[in-house]
């Protein structure tokens, strides 16, 4: 009895949840979750991260998966750059290619927060 | 071993009406992976969708959610085979519930993961793992769909049901394979 009340609740639930996802899908994730922003618009115009400085894109687009201490991230999934001291350069080249499970951010970010966001995290990483 | 019997005269008794029934499964299955697909392609994904819910970060929730999923679908396939009398033990009643619950709750927990790739990640090809577990991620859920339409379908094979079950069971392993277990095998468990 109590195992068809469960099945029965989880089918509901299960239904309910397809449908507000498929929704979700097309209205966007506001619901339950936070897309920081669809991809910045780099040609023409000026990006909603254009005007922002190196660590404030670094928190954006890096914190959730990387700790760095200046910054105040602590995300887990990638390596903690503290003390990695990373050059300009592969911080872009790392950004473009994006190894592994980190995303490629070719085309999210413009060339000018891309010299911010390398800047900032060679010095935060000294 | 009641199931298997039913099965086995619903198969006898389904003659020519069955082929047009499973090739409605199948094609609602494909519609449905080809629907996940094109959305996945066409969508503008922002890769920057923040959906932790419960855990630290988005990763330890997909993570965690496939590996939940893919262990409730192991408990379907094993209970399937009980319920077909494959385990040499007569199944006790309450087991075709359980089977149902584990379905019911590995199609639960695989949803926010899917959620999230098809949003944020979109169908992808930059590697031949990631196009891999993008087809793998579509076609799972379109065969999901087809099984779930032969589960309520009457009058068909007795084969029917346990080959796509046992094909959605394939897929959502070699989704896992391609996604948690290759994060894990190069990252280690994410912390929660």
């Amino acid at each position: 009895m109590i195992l068809r009340g469960v099945d029965k609740g989880l089918a509901w639930a299960s239904w309910a949840l397809a449908a507000v996802l498929l929704v979700m899908l097309f209205a966007g994730p506001g619901i339950f979750a936070e897309d920081k922003g669809t991809k910045a618009a780099v040609v023409g115009g000026v990006s909603p991260y254009a005007k922002r400085g190196g660590a404030t894109l670094f928190k954006d687009n890096c914190g959730t998966c990387h700790t760095l201490s200046p910054a105040g991230t602590s995300g887990s999934v990638g390596p903690k750059l503290d003390g990695l001291a990373l050059t300009p350069a592969i911080v872009k080249s790392t950004m473009a290619s994006g190894p592994g499970v980190m995303p490629s951010f070719t085309g999210q970010l413009s060339p000018q927060q891309l010299d911010a966001l390398a800047g900032y995290v060679s010095k935060a990483s000294q | 071993m009641a199931i298997a019997t039913e099965l086995s005269h619903a198969g006898a008794g389904s003659g020519g009406s069955a082929a047009p029934r499973l090739l409605l499964a199948a094609g609602l299955g494909a519609v449905v992976a080809l629907t996940l697909g094109i959305y996945g392609h066409v969508h503008d994904p922002s890769q920057r969708l923040s959906f932790p819910l419960i855990f630290q970060s988005t990763i330890a929730m997909k993570v965690c959610f496939a590996t939940v999923a893919l262990a409730f679908a192991v408990v379907q396939v094993l209970s399937a085979l009980w319920l077909y009398g494959k385990l040499g033990v007569a199944a006790p009643p309450w087991l075709g519930q359980v089977h149902r619950i584990s379905g019911r709750i590995a199609f639960i927990v695989s949803l926010p993961v899917a959620y999230h790739c098809l949003w944020s990640l979109g169908f992808q090809n930059t590697s031949a793992r990631v196009l891999a577990h993008s087809v793998l991620g579509c076609a799972f859920y379109g065969a999901f769909a087809a099984k779930v339409t032969i589960v309520r379908s009457r009058s068909l094979p007795g084969a029917a049901l346990p080959i796509a079950g046992g094909l959605t069971f394939a897929v959502l392993v070699a989704v896992w394979l391609t996604s948690a277990l290759w994060f894990i095998d190069n990252n280690g468990f994410p912390a929660l």
